[in-house]
């Protein structure tokens, strides 16, 4: 029962945060008490990651929160991406603070929204219950959408619109799915509370309808692919993506989106299970991956908004994941390890743009040229992620899209590969034009360089090295994490240290 | 009695079709919670405990009272009345409407649900609930009219879910009810705004961000 605690502890201390800090007058309070909120929730995340891939799984609560090697891996993915975030939240909202372009009032949505929406997000990956697991998907959707407006303009409140609609309909799919699936298990002789346990219907899929399943999970795909940007369901990612603040962005980007197509793959293995593998679902994945990627690929060439273009940047490489998911075998390991190097990789570029945005007064690229000249740290910091972003070797980002690659190779898919090649390739160029000019051209004589701050030096430094380090190694107990997670996409049950299943 | 209840939930459905005006909209939305509320209750009778009765409640009370009495103010606030130029008028998306009905019900034929217990109109009204409000999402122009398209969607889910199953845990389904409560606080929060800085709800004028 102290894992149902200890689970439940990574929900609740991020609420109790949000809350606690709107009982504070001064701006830099509630800022400091909501990323305080956020790094404890950190710590005890740490910790239950830890005990599972020490122990294995956790449960509490009847089994209905629970952590496996799967959800711990996302878990700490998105407590690395909050923490970042969270400390970027820092400087870039304290510099607007500073220069009283923030209001109390602005600050407290943020510091009222910002810890929740981590807590809606860990009630998703440690949800047993896939009903449950909805709700904390729909609560990300309902808590994240004012964090748009923080500066409420126009823009943000269309984007504002946008999203919520989108969004709510897509999830709306997804509750579809997830009722099909507990009809679909209607005959199994479980108790009614335990049936919508991701466990449960895992060890019964040989007795779930096919039909039924096989219809649950287009509507799951198409409901849960909207939140997670899979094109051609991403039309509100471009714009909610380029009008929030940056480190909310950064967040959307970094495991938002990650937390949706989290949800797509506890249904992979049941449906798999339950159609005799034959691949449909995997089927379905890779198509949704190689038709983001080429959209994305087709935006990327043409865009003007620097924000904008980091998040078709999104499109592409949650299509690079998916894609990876749906070739299976190495694919798997490849699109797990992807979403790491991506996750990092995007919330650098995010605290960047957002950061040289606010230097410049703008995200038209046009206007940034030089960004290494105004204000070395970030010009680096954005274009060692742009690089990394468009599959440069040594970054890891090349290591996982070329074992994506092999594994389409290796499965004979030589369409997926030319596919795969076009788009990544159109990617490459289309982004390099963008990258040079944003870092080495020259800058408009009317903008004033930005000096940076040790902060500054060390969100850009550490997850440059972390990229670059595992571009060329990959340590043992990294490997084994990996292992275990994919294990459970393909399988559903982990390989636990010691080679017990 | 519940074969009724579904049959006026679908008829509930048209009347949203066929009408452009708000008012109506958001009054034919409330009719249509309070039907499936009364068909949570009556659908689980015989397996009624304290947990599934106060669901069925919340349920009416939220989709046939809170929901239209939040929406309606808003409607005044803005003062929006009529849908003046959808995409698809009121006589389109009822034919329309007439053809997703026959597709629904055959659609229900070939979808085999497990166990015999249940109403087999459940499936196709559920279809077709949700091709309501997605025709109301994408053929009308003002934000209130998309609200309650999202509303009749969200409605043929829930009647597929109580329908279908006696039981659903009950922390599951009140905590449906309860993001659907806070969307639609958000929902009246937002058209407000957004009427404050464009002076007006119309949604296809929404066209700042592009490409």
């Amino acid at each position: 029962m102290e894992h149902g605690w200890l689970l439940a502890s990574l929900v609740v201390v991020p609420v109790l945060a949000g809350l606690l800090s709107q009982v504070f007058t001064s701006r830099e309070a509630e800022l400091e008490t909501a990323v305080g909120g956020v790094l404890v929730t950190a710590g005890l995340g740490a910790l239950a990651i830890g005990k599972v891939f020490s122990a294995g799984p956790l449960f509490g609560f009847s089994r209905w929160l629970f952590l496996d090697a799967l959800s711990a891996y996302h878990l700490a993915v998105m407590l690395v991406v909050f923490t970042l975030s969270s400390l970027f939240a820092l400087r870039y909202f304290g510099e607007e603070v500073r220069e009283g372009r923030l209001t109390l009032a602005q600050v407290r949505t943020f510091a009222g929204l910002w810890p929740p929406a981590l807590g809606a997000m860990v009630l998703v990956v440690v949800s047993n219950n896939l009903g449950i697991m909805w709700v904390g998907m729909e609560a990300t959707t309902l808590v994240t959408s004012f964090l748009i407006c923080v500066h409420m303009t126009r823009g943000s409140l269309e984007a504002m619109w946008k999203y919520m609609l989108i969004c709510s309909v897509g999830i709306g799919f997804a509750f579809l799915g997830t009722l099909m699936i507990r009809v679909a298990a209607k005959d199994l002789p479980l108790d009614p509370n335990q049936a919508l346990l991701w466990t449960n219907l895992l060890a019964n899929t040989g007795a779930l309808a096919p039909s039924l399943v096989k219809a649950a999970f287009l509507f799951v795909l198409v409901g849960y692919g909207t939140k997670a940007g899979l094109a051609p369901l991403h039309t509100w990612l471009p714009d909610a993506h380029s009008k929030a603040p940056a480190p909310v962005s950064a967040v959307f980007s970094g495991f938002m989106l990650n937390t949706a197509l989290y949800c797509v793959l506890r249904y992979v293995p049941l449906v798999e299970g339950a159609t005799g593998h034959t691949g449909w679902a995997l089927r379905l994945l890779t198509g949704f991956g190689l038709f983001s990627i080429l959209v994305a690929a087709a935006f990327i060439l043409w865009q003007h908004d620097l924000k904008r273009l980091l998040a078709y940047h999104s499109v592409e490489h949650l299509g690079i994941i998916a894609l990876g998911f749906g070739l299976g075998g190495l694919g798997t390991f490849a699109a797990l390890f992807h979403t790491f190097n991506h996750s990092l990789c995007k919330t650098l570029s995010f605290f960047a743009a957002g950061r040289l945005g606010q230097v410049y007064g703008t995200h038209d690229m046009e206007r940034m040229g030089g960004s290494c000249t105004v204000a070395p740290v970030w010009g680096i910091g954005l274009l060692g992620s742009l690089l990394a972003l468009i599959g440069m070797a040594p970054f890891c980002l090349f290591m996982s899209e070329l074992q994506i690659l092999k594994a389409a190779v290796d499965g004979g898919n030589y369409a997926v590969v030319a596919l795969f090649l076009a788009g990544t390739g159109a990617v490459f160029l289309g982004a390099l034009g963008h990258a040079l000019p944003l870092a080495l051209g020259k800058p408009s004589p009317a903008v004033v360089p930005a000096p940076a701050g040790g902060l500054d030096v060390l969100l850009v430094a550490g997850p440059l090295v972390v990229l670059l380090l595992l571009g060329v190694w990959m340590p043992g107990p990294c490997r084994g994490v990996l292992e275990q997670a994919a294990a459970i996409v393909q399988h559903g049950s982990a390989v636990l240290p010691g080679g017990g299943r | 009695m519940n074969d009724l209840l579904i049959i006026l939930v679908v008829l509930s459905n048209i009347r949203l079709l066929s009408t452009s005006r708000i008012e109506s909209l958001i009054t034919w939305i409330g009719v249509q919670g309070v039907l499936l509320g009364l068909f949570a209750l009556h659908a689980r009778w015989v397996h009624l405990t304290a947990d599934v009765f106060v669901v069925g409640l919340v349920a009416l009370v939220l989709k046939g009272f809170v929901f239209p009495w939040l929406l309606r103010p808003v409607a005044n606030v803005v003062h929006v009345s009529q849908e003046v130029d959808p995409y698809v008028g009121p006589m389109g998306s009822t034919l329309l409407g007439m053809v997703a009905l026959v597709v629904s019900l055959w659609l229900g034929t070939r979808l085999h649900i497990p166990g015999g217990d249940m109403s087999r109109l459940v499936v196709p009204a559920t279809l077709f609930s949700v091709f309501c409000g997605q025709l109301l999402i994408v053929s009308r122009k003002k934000a209130l009219s998309q609200v309650v398209g999202f509303l009749a969607m969200e409605n043929g889910a829930f009647l597929l879910g109580v329908g279908t199953l006696y039981y659903a845990p009950f922390l599951v389904e009140i905590g449906v009810l309860l993001d659907m409560f806070v969307a639609v606080l958000i929902w009246t929060v937002l058209i407000r705004y957004l009427d404050r800085a464009f002076h007006h709800i119309d949604t296809d004028q929404l066209q700042h961000l592009k490409g």
